[in-house]
């Protein structure tokens, strides 16, 4: 189940705040690891009332916004007598997240309300199989700090360590026993109630971990407005984490959301620029929020980008293919450097034969090994697309190895006898075999890398890779072509693990878009777009990845209606374009933030949200839309076409 | 007497585990891990969790027959289906996402258990288990666990 979220980050820390306000999880020092926050929630106790409530439903009416151009966030309250916000940001250059929560006295009466915020960690994605999760009050810094002990070694020098610290200065605390029900180590989510905390000052949990409160006492005239503000500070160590702490804590709340809203409108100038004229400020707002996550799931340290900061499915790691179409988008919107960045790693996590595993960490570390050859030939395709956009030939001096390596690796794996590139997994990762797509990709990295080999000044190795490559798109027409389509692998109906048979699959128009091996318009491609079209008839629309999808039951995919919409794009028809883009739109969350999927029957976001490669191709889908209607403006606005 | 345990890797999930190996011994325990996909990683992932809490029950319980399962799709559709040979299933009251501190139990929990063919315990943090009862409705359903180590 997904709860509709905002995220917040600065490309070293990454966070997700729910549209109630509940922080509920914060990853540090990648933004894919580790998780360390299982809750963050601000209350009130009101003592007139005796009442203590959370600022979640149903106590009040909440509504959650980005403030504009930027990734501060901010969650509005609203009750008889209290209005309050919590706003939400991480510091662009600090590894601290900031939480700032006002509160105003809407009511005729005084009031006193104790305000408090709690939290749940788990330093260090702890499971409760080693080592203590603890809290203690350090009272000289008047902050919590929380890590990961154990029994026999509780040094906290050389290890990840949180501290939450109070602004102004709290008026009471409480260091707890996750569910420990009464005593000095009351949990502190359970010692809130009274409005009086217990002031322990140091409690473990294991397996469950431990539970910190804080607490501020205020009387608010009527109208009156107050304001606290939580620091969420990570660092390496302990004197890391003091050191922001000290820093953060030196400039006003008020400074630091001024400084990571000035650097975030100021960052999104460049992507601003590349917006097209739509015509259509939600779409233009789902562009330019689209731009904004890219750069919070890119490792502003290592360069690496993610596929989706989720935990179910786990996609914190970095699958090359995805991360190719993210750089792209992004050079596409002007940010070249972030691009570079990528291909730098790129560069660094390739092994000696040429090959990218399947995933990595965002460090570069190897995840699941798997053999994805598209993923090789994607990244030479991509920094060809880099070069063309930015024409810096010292760029690809610089990747000339990485490019040569990765040719030559696919060269390797095209099989002698069936002349078609033969790999051990698809895209989806669920079966190999001479794959479409993988052969599409396959002719545009041997492509891209001869005309590399030609700007680098090495004709000889460019000639054999062009001449591959086009003996490779002559195959596909020879074999890959049945029954007048496109089919998905070379033995579409002999026994594969996972799916029915290898006929029709969304990915099978990557030889028109992006790899352009095939025209969008040659036959055997319309009459594959056809099939596709008629494979599947879900109940809210959409296009799925191919008929008998399994994953989470078989669903519409966003991918899949945007990569229709860019073949539809190539062909000019912006009325199929537009019907796309609104299928994404209408199935999209708080925040214009797309699923990987849509639930067949209820609409409602499945699996992995957001996805970044979806909102990577969303944006050159709409790009290619504001080409459309640019060039063609009596195309606009678009004829009702009966799906929507 | 079929216990389905359905596992998805949380916290929540193994106290689910540990609570069943040691309150339903005598019959059979069916553990459960849908995995969304059937991409290497999901399955291995799931062949990995399945094994580790045969592994853990085990250590509980000795003597317990147990079944382990790996299916792919959607994880409360499969439930549900698989439910429907089982006589009880108990469950972790919240998964890896959701707010364990504030909620007693997560949203999906109570809406897997309006639709699962069986009925539910369902193991707090606390280690408490409750049952599923008329919607809204949780009655405690045995002592604390005890021994969170065993």
């Amino acid at each position: 189940m997904n709860s509709d979220f905002g995220v917040i980050g600065n490309g070293e820390m990454l966070a997700k705040v729910r549209a109630d306000g509940a922080m509920t999880e914060a990853f540090y020092p990648s933004i894919g690891f580790f998780r360390h926050l299982v809750q963050s929630q601000f209350g009130v106790y009101q003592r007139e009332k005796d009442e203590c409530v959370w600022f979640a439903p149903p106590e009040f009416q909440t509504e959650q916004r980005y403030l504009e151009d930027t990734n501060v966030l901010q969650t509005s309250y609203l009750r008889p007598g209290l209005r309050a916000r919590v706003v939400d940001f991480v510091h662009p250059d600090i590894c601290g997240a900031v939480r700032t929560l006002e509160v105003q006295n809407t009511s005729d009466e005084p009031v006193t309300l104790d305000l408090f915020h709690t939290e749940a960690s788990s330093v260090a994605d702890h499971k409760g199989e080693f080592g203590y999760n603890v809290a203690y009050y350090n009272r000289l810094g008047n902050h919590v700090v929380r890590y990961r002990g154990h029994p026999w070694d509780k040094a906290i020098e050389a290890q990840v360590v949180w501290l939450i610290s109070g602004v102004p200065q709290p008026d009471t605390y409480q260091c707890g026993v996750s569910y420990q029900g009464e005593g000095d180590t009351i949990d502190a989510f359970l010692d809130v109630r009274d409005g009086c905390l217990a002031e322990n000052r140091y409690a473990f949990g294991d397996p469950t971990g431990a539970t910190s409160a804080l607490m501020w006492r205020r009387r608010l005239e009527p109208q009156q407005t107050c304001s606290v503000t939580v620091l969420l500070v990570s660092g390496m160590t302990l004197f890391d984490a003091e050191d922001s702490l000290n820093t953060l804590a030196a400039r006003q709340p008020a400074q630091l959301l001024g400084e990571t809203v000035t650097y975030w409108r100021g960052w999104l100038e460049t992507g601003k620029r590349s917006l097209p004229n739509l015509h259509d400020a939600r779409l233009e707002e789902l562009y330019l929020r689209s731009i904004l996550l890219l750069k919070l799931l890119q490792d502003r340290k290592y360069g690496s980008l993610i596929a989706a900061p989720t935990l179910s499915p786990d996609y914190r790691y970095c699958w090359p293919r995805d991360a190719v179409y993210l750089a792209w988008s992004l050079d596409r919107c002007g940010y070249h450097e972030e691009a570079r960045k990528f291909y730098r790693w790129c560069k660094r996590t390739q092994m000696h034969d040429g090959l990218w595993y399947q995933n990595h960490y965002t460090d570069g570390r190897r995840h699941w090994a798997g053999i994805q050859v598209d993923q090789v030939a994607t990244i030479n395709w991509g920094i060809w697309q880099h070069f063309d956009l930015t024409r810096d030939r010292s760029f690809l001096v610089e990747m000339w190895p990485t490019v040569q390596r990765a040719a030559n690796y696919l060269l390797t794996r095209t099989d002698p006898e069936v002349k078609l590139v033969f790999s051990e997994q698809d895209l989806w990762e669920e079966t190999g075999g001479y794959l479409t797509y993988t052969n599409a990709s396959a002719v545009a990295g041997l492509h891209a890398a001869a005309s590399v080999a030609r700007e680098v000044g090495q004709e000889t190795d460019g000639a054999r890779w062009r001449a591959a490559g086009d003996a490779l798109k002559r195959q596909i027409y020879a074999k890959l072509v049945q029954d007048d389509y496109f089919v998905g692998e070379l033995n579409p109906e002999q026994h594969f693990h996972m799916r029915k048979d290898y006929l029709l699959d969304i990915s099978n128009l990557g030889l028109a878009v992006p790899f352009r091996v095939v025209p969008p318009d040659c036959p055997e491609m319309v009459r594959t777009v056809q099939l596709l079209e008629e494979a599947v008839d879900y109940p809210i629309d959409g296009v799925g990845r191919y008929p008998s999808d399994l994953f989470v039951g078989g669903n519409p995919w966003s991918l899949s209606a945007i990569w229709l919409g860019l073949y539809f794009a190539e062909l000019g028809q912006v009325d199929e374009v537009y019907r796309h883009v609104n299928w994404c739109l209408k199935h999209a969350m708080l925040h214009d933030l797309i699923p990987e999927q849509s639930d067949k029957h209820t609409g409602a976001p499945a699996s992995a949200a957001p996805l970044a490669w979806s909102h990577a191709w969303i944006i050159i889908l709409l790009q290619e839309l504001g080409r459309l209607i640019r060039e063609v403006p009596d195309s606009w606005p678009p004829h009702p076409t009966g799906h929507e | 007497m079929i216990t389905l345990v359905p596992i998805d890797g949380s916290q929540s999930s193994l106290d689910a585990v540990k609570y069943a190996a040691r309150h339903e011994p005598q019959g059979e325990l069916l553990l459960l891990y849908v995995a969304p996909s059937g991409r290497q990683g999901d399955l291995e992932q799931g062949k990995f969790l399945l094994e580790d809490s045969r592994r853990q029950c085990q250590v509980i319980a000795q003597d317990v027959r147990i079944r382990t399962r790996l299916e792919i799709g959607d994880r409360r559709s499969k439930l549900t289906e698989v439910s429907e040979d089982c006589d009880l299933v108990v469950m972790g009251a919240h998964g890896e996402n959701g707010l364990p501190h504030v909620d007693r139990v997560s949203p999906e929990a109570a809406e897997i258990t309006g639709q699962v063919h069986a009925p539910v315990v369902l193991v707090l943090p606390t280690g408490e288990a409750i049952v599923g009862g008329v919607a809204g409705y949780w009655e405690v359903h045995t002592e604390a666990l005890t021994g969170h180590a065993a």
